[in-house]
């Protein structure tokens, strides 16, 4: 499983992600989630790290969960101040199934890191997308992590200034935030100009006609999971 | 005065040891420079000293407390840290707000950090690049700007990786001044780098790190 064709990871994660927002119920999202792990493990994903990464996102997560739930008032009330109901059993469900589709997300997104940059650019022009598009969409997977350590290289810089940003104030910490936003978009918009002048540099879009040597074929492994995810789509869809 | 000590640090990136067995005293009013090839391990005892990194086995004392038990703000409050890349270390708009951000989270009043902001920026000439946008600096402006940051909040000790990087004779000499004036006071640095003619001006001892 572990040497699927790229075109596959993206038909497969294409389809995950997009029955994940299409999809109401909360018993069938988990049960996606589910489906989505499994082939996450079978693709050599590494959603246990992603997964972590969730886990210290846990605040900012039953947050919004309890934010969905305060603005739906459909249901019973499970609790409530007086006569207004704080969280109702369908806003859980609604706040429950925002939840899981972000998973689900996070983790079909684990199935496409298994590919290399060239790999996944080799897909995407075999599914007749443009060169430069392919490269951008490659380099954009590429340059999520970079964007993550600056904002992780930003917060060390702060703490070593003395402020300890655990003992802030809720307030204190979303000014912070909003604060060092600007300047880690900047810095990130920054690099990915200097990236592009030196991709040109190299002679990036001298030539018309690009070649590879890299070669991509469907086996009939890729057959049969394209085959039995459609089959799973259309029969969740109808 | 405030002493760094390091007893058998060990430290390995992915199974690859970077940082063997280390023992080292740092003492304030003293300054040490390591100076060594690319990969000996320099700046990855720089970040183990500042606890940024964790040693794998061994302990780092700051002043007779072992800086495990510190957290990053605490050990930051009390020791300045340069970083090799001075983008690392500059995240606010503009220049002034960077020099600034730390004593303004802290509840400085107005005008102890408008005093400490005109000291480092007469230090470090920064008055015509005060009011700019840091990320349009150049890798010299911003380097002083980074040592700045550091200065303004009177550290107890000082670690600077690299801090001649993008520097001008002039600068390199006004900035070797500023090291020692400040180790009179007694305040103890160490110098991470490659430039060998700053190291032997301004260090009293020099440490050669080789790679493992």
């Amino acid at each position: 499983m572990k040497h699927v064709d790229p075109r596959t990871k993206i038909a497969v994660v294409m389809m995950i992600s997009t029955l994940a927002i299409v999809i109401n119920q909360l018993s069938m999202l988990v049960f996606l989630f589910g489906i989505g792990l499994i082939l996450a493990k079978l693709l050599d994903g590494h959603f246990l790290s992603v997964l972590k990464k969730v886990q210290k996102m846990l605040y900012l997560l039953i947050g919004i969960v309890i934010l969905q739930s305060i603005f739906n008032q459909e249901g019973t009330s499970l609790i409530g101040v007086g006569s207004f109901a704080l969280i109702t059993d369908v806003g859980l469900t609604k706040g429950l199934s925002y939840l899981f589709r972000i998973l689900i997300i996070l983790i079909s997104g684990t199935i496409l890191s298994t590919s290399s940059e060239i790999e996944l650019i080799g897909a995407l022009i075999k599914c007749k997308i443009p060169y430069d598009f392919a490269f951008m969409v490659a380099l954009g997977i590429r340059f999520m992590p970079i964007f993550m350590n600056e904002f992780k290289d930003t917060i060390i810089a702060i703490e070593l200034r003395g402020v300890q940003i655990k003992q802030l104030k809720l307030k204190e910490k979303i000014e912070l935030y909003s604060y060092i936003l600007s300047p880690i978009v900047i810095g990130a918009l920054d690099k990915a100009k200097k990236l592009s002048l030196s991709i040109e540099m190299r002679g990036f879009r001298a030539h018309h006609n690009r070649t590879s040597h890299f070669q991509l074929k469907f086996r009939s492994i890729d057959y049969i999971i394209i085959m039995l995810s459609s089959l799973g789509t259309i029969w969740v869809l109808i | 005065m405030k002493n760094i000590s390091l007893k058998s640090v060990y430290f390995q990136y992915k199974k690859n040891p970077v940082i063997k067995d280390v023992s080292l005293d740092l003492k304030g009013n003293t300054c040490t420079a390591l100076i060594g090839a690319n990969g000996s391990g320099k700046t990855t005892l720089g970040k183990l000293i500042m606890g940024i990194l964790k040693p794998e086995s061994g302990h780092i004392f700051y002043d007779d407390m072992t800086i495990a038990s510190k957290s990053l703000s605490e050990l930051g409050a009390r020791v300045g840290y340069l970083f090799q890349n001075p983008s690392q270390q500059i995240f606010a708009v503009t220049v002034r707000d960077d020099l600034t951000f730390a004593s303004r989270m802290n509840g400085l009043k107005e005008e102890l950090i408008e005093e400490k902001l005109n000291k480092v920026v007469s230090l470090f000439h920064l008055k015509k690049i005060l009011d700019s946008k840091c990320h349009v600096l150049s890798q010299g402006e911003k380097q002083r700007v980074a040592l700045a940051s550091i200065f303004i909040r009177d550290p107890e000790y000082l670690i600077l990786d690299e801090p001649t990087t993008g520097l001008d004779s002039v600068r390199k000499e006004a900035l070797g001044q500023v090291i020692k004036d400040i180790k009179e006071e007694g305040i103890g640095i160490l110098i991470i780098s490659h430039d060998k003619k700053f190291v032997h001006n301004y260090a009293d001892e020099v440490i050669e790190m080789e790679a493992i």
